[in-house]
């Protein structure tokens, strides 16, 4: 038989990205003209055709990913995806009493969600015309949410009870005259405990993931730990402190320079310089940050990840996500959005340029039938910018 | 002519290399013989995207995969078999450049007509409690984050509720508006028309006045905005133009926030120029209607714009229902906005001016 193993000698091998930003913009524009004209209905034919350029361009030995979706199914899934927004953002602008009760659905279909989303999504993306599968464990979906969520209301409880106790919040709202809210206080602790949970809750959500999926008969295995994902955070973190004390300081040392004291009232060219160099610091360096914790997730989760022997490896450098995700929003902002293929362009081919593989058992994999699937999920989470983590 | 590339049997991952070629009757042959021979017209080809490799899939699941898209193209056209017609729009630069230019014109069509437009239509079809629900805590939130009670004395507010509700019996259409009084604060001297029909005017607002009519004409202008049902318009456009953007991109990416923010800005500025407008046309016909000189609207914002920090009957306030607004978002106008929502003063001014010189002269 003239079977050729791809890869005899086991070497780390670099992922390739072989699209361009003039071919994929011809493809990205085509795909917005038809979706306006037909309001929408084309989008379900551009989100594949979209979704197959960026798989059929990343190559690994010159064999490229797949995405096989059938149009259609992304439609149906889609149209009950904006009914359930629709649903949403009416409830929000209409009756905001109860957004409370919409909210809570979704944060309890979401396990279920992110289940469906990810079975269509693997089953439908081939490489060497081997399908991709994800075991649609629900009940696995469902413990590993319910521990952090009970917790993180178990905090909130704790804390308001505390500072309830200890006079707290009579002491604030006597010395605020009224101004003291106790619902802004609950939802700050709730999102304060939340904070707390976040990477402890990608850590799992990440494990979950991969370790539902598999390629072909091989599933994959998950070896990092939860601490790997905390130290980034806390790096992050400390970073964005000395970020916020360093303007702090710039700003006093301007506002001083400039006269402005308090009871003096505001001269007008000061506090407009204070506004511009805040913004500057805030968001120059949140792209920064963004980078950076974008950057080390990815790096942790992509090289803790195993199908069998065959394993991966991802580097990509904070400061040059950072530095690609500052230019790419003036980029796209400054040609009035123009530019947005091109941005995906330059991110999809540094992420590719920084993944490798080592190949040890490619030739002995073999396919598993698996059957179709809904596209209903994966629209919701498309539709409501849930974060997948892909 | 043959086309190289790589076939995969579709059970296993390793691959073959392979060639693929062709006869006159269409019949595909691959060396080494990996797949018996069979036509063309029964191999399911993927549609040409880009310079991405395609897929040749034959009936028992084998699947050849090659780049060489000049050959394969060709192979196609002879035997008939079509790469769609969006290919052929994306491969054709003149294409690409009729479909940018279209893209761009109905986008600012739809933001700066469409949408206003719809939203009008469904806006008027709407039964007045809708309107009620969303100005429903609005005065509540700006209670008891900017407002603190008025210090108008009794007779006062007595005397302007009166005047006020003689204002909303000559219209239908602006009945159930109430008028009440608070002191501004941060926001100086203002007047707002809540979604619900509440009319707020600021003790700055009132002490400004120096003559009749001056608090009824801005009064009317402040009914134009419930007649008009202003805020439940924008409202609805913003939600329309939310679902709409979402039904036709699918998804909300990071960067791909600004291709919203760029038709909501033009609905904006489109609708608080046209707005404030309508609601100073409103003011101006029934001022005429009732004798009140048309000049008085125009004296009080010319006070108004030398009094500095505050705007003239502005609607910001019943834009955006309270959960939108939180506490750092709630209306504060300043210069940028001053400027950004509303029609030059001067513009305003002289509007009313020239309709009193034409009453005079009639």
């Amino acid at each position: 038989m003239a079977s050729s193993a791809d890869n005899p000698y086991p070497v780390w091998y670099t992922l390739k990205f072989t699209g361009t930003a003039p071919e994929y913009f011809r493809i990205w524009i085509v795909n917005l003209l038809l979706s306006v004209i037909t309001l929408g209905i084309y989008s379900a034919w551009a989100k594949v055709r979209t979704l197959a350029y960026f798989y059929g361009h990343t190559t690994i030995h010159d064999s490229g990913f797949s995405f096989l979706a059938n149009p259609v199914k992304i439609l149906k899934g889609r149209i009950v995806a904006v009914g359930l927004f629709a649903i949403y953002w009416g409830t929000l602008k209409f009756y905001p009493e109860h957004i409370l009760w919409a909210v809570s659905a979704l944060v309890l279909l979401f396990p279920f969600i992110l289940v469906t989303a990810l079975s269509f999504r693997m089953r439908n993306t081939a490489f060497r015309n081997i399908r991709f599968h994800f075991k649609p464990n629900f009940g696995g979906a469902y413990r590993m949410f319910i521990i952090p969520v009970l917790i993180i209301l178990a905090l909130t409880w704790a804390g308001y009870s505390m500072l309830e106790s200890s006079d707290f919040v009579r002491r604030a709202q006597e010395q605020s005259k009224g101004e003291f809210h106790v619902q802004d206080m609950v939802v700050s602790l709730l999102f304060l405990s939340a904070a707390v949970f976040i990477p402890y809750f990608m850590y799992l959500r990440a494990k979950f993931m991969v370790e539902q999926t598999s390629y072909g008969n091989r599933t994959a295995t998950f070896h990092a730990r939860g601490w790997d994902f905390y130290k980034y955070f806390l790096v992050a973190l400390v970073t964005f402190i000395l970020l916020v004390i360093a303007t702090s300081v710039v700003v006093g040392v301007v506002a001083v320079a400039g006269g402005v004291s308090a009871g003096k009232g505001h001269s007008g060219a000061v506090p407009a310089l204070i506004t511009i160099i805040m913004m500057l610091m805030i968001y120059g360096v949140g792209f920064f940050i963004a980078g950076y914790i974008n950057a080390r997730i990815t790096n942790v989760t992509v090289s803790n990840i195993q199908f069998g022997e065959n394993r991966l490896q991802c580097h990509l450098k904070p400061l040059t996500v950072g530095w690609i995700y500052l230019t790419n929003t003036i980029a796209i902002i400054l040609s009035l959005t123009l530019l947005i293929p091109w941005a995906q362009v330059r991110m999809a081919r540094y992420k590719a340029g920084c993944t490798e593989i080592l190949e040890k058992d490619f030739h002995s994999i073999e396919a598993v039938a698996q059957p179709d699937r809904s596209a209903i999920g994966e629209e919701i989470i498309d539709i409501f910018d849930f974060d997948m983590g892909f | 002519m043959a086309i190289k590339g790589r076939f995969y049997d579709g059970r296993h991952a390793n691959s073959h290399e392979a060639l693929l070629s062709i006869n006159e009757e269409g019949q595909l042959h691959c060396s080494p013989e990996l797949i018996p021979p069979q036509p063309i017209s029964q191999v399911q080809i993927s549609r040409r995207i880009g310079d991405i490799p395609r897929r040749l899939t034959f009936a028992d699941g084998g699947m050849f995969e090659t780049v060489d898209h000049e050959t394969l193209d060709d192979w196609m056209q002879q035997h008939g078999i079509s790469n769609g017609w969006v290919h052929r729009l994306e491969s054709n630069y003149r294409y690409v450049i009729v479909a940018l230019v279209a893209v761009a014109a109905i986008i600012t069509a739809m933001s700066l007509w469409g949408i206003p437009w719809i939203s009008a239509r469904i806006a008027y079809r709407l039964p007045a409690d809708v309107s009620r629900h969303i100005g429903h805590g609005v005065l509540e939130t700006l209670d008891s984050r900017i407002f603190k009670p008025t210090t108008l004395d009794w007779e006062q507010r007595r005397d302007l509720r009166r005047r006020f509700q003689v204002l909303v019996a000559g219209d239908t259409r602006a009945s159930g508006a109430t008028l009440v009084f608070r002191r501004g604060g941060i926001i100086g001297a203002n007047a707002f028309a809540l979604p619900d029909g509440t009319v707020v005017m600021t003790d700055e607002l009132v002490g400004l006045a120096e003559h009749d009519g001056e608090l009824q004409s801005v009064m009317l202008h402040e009914l134009g905005h419930l007649v008009y049902r202003h805020s439940l318009r924008r409202v609805i456009s913003h939600s329309g133009l939310a679902i709409l953007t979402l039904a036709i991109t699918g998804d909300v990416h990071s960067a791909g926030t600004i291709v919203v923010a760029l038709p909501g800005i033009l609905i904006d500025s489109s609708y608080s120029r046209a707005m404030e407008a309508e609601a100073d046309d409103y003011a101006l016909v029934r001022m005429q209607q009732l004798h009140i000189p048309t000049t008085r609207f125009a004296d009080f914002l010319q006070r108004l714009g030398n009094y500095g920090t505050g705007t003239v009957a502005d609607n910001e306030a019943g834009e955006r229902p309270p959960k939108d607004s939180g506490p750092d978002q709630s209306p504060r106008p300043t210069w940028a906005s001053y400027i950004a929502s509303h029609p030059p003063t001067a513009d305003r001014i002289a509007k009313f001016r020239a309709a009193a010189n034409r009453n005079s002269e009639e």
